[in-house]
């Protein structure tokens, strides 16, 4: 078997005494698309930020491409592999929709060149590009602050995009999006790359959009799995008991 | 239990802070009754001067040599004003991110660097601008030199300081996803802290070439020239409706700078 992108083995997650995610061991590999499900408070944010490396695990251990998370540097190394969109998008307000864009290349970017492309933006298409994709490039001029609240979670895409992570972590990634506005979306950040398989683990309150776009679909309730299976095989009898309240 | 605690606990500081104030306001009574009125403690002429004062407010002088020495004198009060400002700019605002520790990877240089950069913006402005004025005038003699570094330099610490606080307090996720988006603190400061601690430094940078303003032509009793020193030459003349004049000039400076400013912060709000 090849080495999995994503590995858990026993990784816990606690606030306090609060146990926001019970050891989890499981494994995802490189080019899947999984889904986060379950009822809020349920954990599924608190994973993606242990895959991300924002949580600290409390015990258990989690490798990205076969390094441990915490060996990474932070900075080019972790950004390269790993990128994540939360929920609240957490933009710059006050800078356009392009400056957050390109802040994606942040990672690669030396000062001076960060610093060059407040005054004349550099890598331009690249970010229009990316923008194209989530479908609001004619806003790139536009302050952040100022667009709509789907339209700042397409530009938090976009900048994903444009840092170009081989795992992207998405916390529900279409939550502010009309329906077809989300396909549109699902389908830009589901994608390969011709040259790049990309892994993609998202949390999704919609479980249609889930079933339709994603490769697996992963339950979890109290911070524990109740389902890990191919999206084919959950029947609604599953996700029944999922969401039962 | 907990929150039983704390009700106790308020309820004893508003009554405790209750008689503070019925303390305070005795001592107050008391100190006036032991005032003695009928000796000279109010100028027996002075309210009428206050009024003649007031009433040249309505009649300033605006004969053309009056107007043209007030733009004159303006032109050289706005000229310390802004170069002043700018020499705080220049040495408050880098000192100012020192001290906001907000740069620093290791915490033990940090503590280092943000100790001395506040250690020096506290002793820049703990010494009044007039005070600034008296030591620069001894230094580099009666020269503009000495009007403009005595604006910047306490001006620098108040301006470091206040800037020092907006970039702590920018809100911190949008920072965390652009670490997450592998920039290091130094993109963090460039991409995040200082575009949106902007608005807020510019407001205040503004509100500072106001008092600039003041200061300037404060400092022109010191004999540095400006239109405090006119308002100065006209009191000593008892020509109360010079003196407006001048005033008025001073005025106008303060509300153009507000408008400049409101435009401005218009531009680069969120």
């Amino acid at each position: 078997m090849m080495m999995p992108a994503i590995r858990l083995d026993g990784a816990e997650a606690k606030f306090g005494d609060v146990v926001a995610v019970v050891p989890i061991t499981l494994s995802i590999a490189t080019g899947e698309k999984v889904a986060l499900l379950g009822p809020s408070g349920a954990g599924k944010t608190t994973m993606l930020r242990l895959i991300g490396g924002e949580v600290r695990p409390s015990s258990g251990s989690i490798e990205l491409h076969g390094r441990m998370i915490g060996d990474l540097a932070p900075g080019r190394e972790l950004s390269s592999l790993v990128g994540m969109v939360h929920q609240q998008f957490d933009l710059v307000p006050n800078l356009s929709a392009l400056q957050n864009t390109l802040a994606g290349n942040l990672g690669r970017w030396s000062l001076g060149r960060g610093l060059r492309s407040l005054v004349v933006p550099v890598d331009r298409h690249m970010a229009i590009s990316a923008l194209q994709r989530v479908g609001i490039d004619d806003k790139s001029a536009q302050r952040t602050s100022r667009l709509s609240g789907g339209e700042q979670q397409r530009v938090a895409i976009a900048r994903v995009l444009v840092q170009d992570p081989s795992i992207v972590l998405a916390d529900e990634p279409v939550a502010s999006l009309d329906p077809a506005r989300s396909k549109e979306i699902l389908g830009a950040l589901t994608t390969d790359s011709p040259d790049q398989q990309k892994t993609l683990v998202a949390s999704m309150h919609s479980v249609e959009f889930a079933r339709d776009h994603f490769d697996r679909l992963i339950g979890l309730r109290s911070g524990s799995l109740v389902f890990d299976s191919p999206a084919t095989d959950v029947t609604d009898a599953m996700l029944d008991e999922l969401y039962r309240i | 239990m907990r929150g039983q605690g704390l009700r106790i606990r308020t309820l004893t500081t508003v009554d405790s802070r209750k008689w503070l104030t019925v303390i305070l306001i005795a001592a107050f009574g008391w100190s006036l009754a032991s005032v003695k009125w009928d000796s000279g403690t109010l100028h027996t002429g002075g309210l009428s001067a206050v009024g003649e004062i007031l009433g040249a407010a309505f009649t300033p002088q605006i004969s053309g040599g009056v107007l043209k020495l007030g733009i004159i004198e303006a032109w050289t009060t706005v000229a310390y004003a802004v170069a002043g400002l700018t020499v705080a700019l220049v040495l408050g605002a880098p000192i100012g991110v020192i001290a906001s520790g907000v740069l620093a990877r290791r915490r033990f240089i940090s503590v280092i660097n943000v100790g001395w950069a506040r250690l020096v913006l506290a002793f820049f402005r703990s010494v009044h601008e007039l005070v600034w004025a008296w030591i620069f005038i001894v230094a580099v003699g009666l020269s503009p030199m000495a009007a403009v570094l005595a604006i910047g330099i306490p001006y620098a610490g108040i301006l470091g300081r206040v800037f020092a606080e907006l970039l702590q307090d920018v809100p911190e996720e949008p920072l965390d996803s652009l670490r997450s988006a592998g920039a290091s603190e130094w993109k963090v400061f460039l991409y995040g802290r200082l575009p949106m601690a902007m608005p807020d430094m510019l407001s205040y940078t503004f509100y500072r070439l106001e008092c600039g303003i003041r200061a300037a032509a404060v400092m022109s009793f010191v004999g540095l020239g400006g239109l405090g020193h006119q308002v100065q030459l006209s009191l000593q003349d008892l020509d109360y409706g010079r003196a407006w004049t001048f005033l008025f000039f001073l005025i106008a400076l303060v509300a153009l700078v507000d408008l400049w400013s409101s435009m401005v912060r218009r531009r680069v709000s969120a």
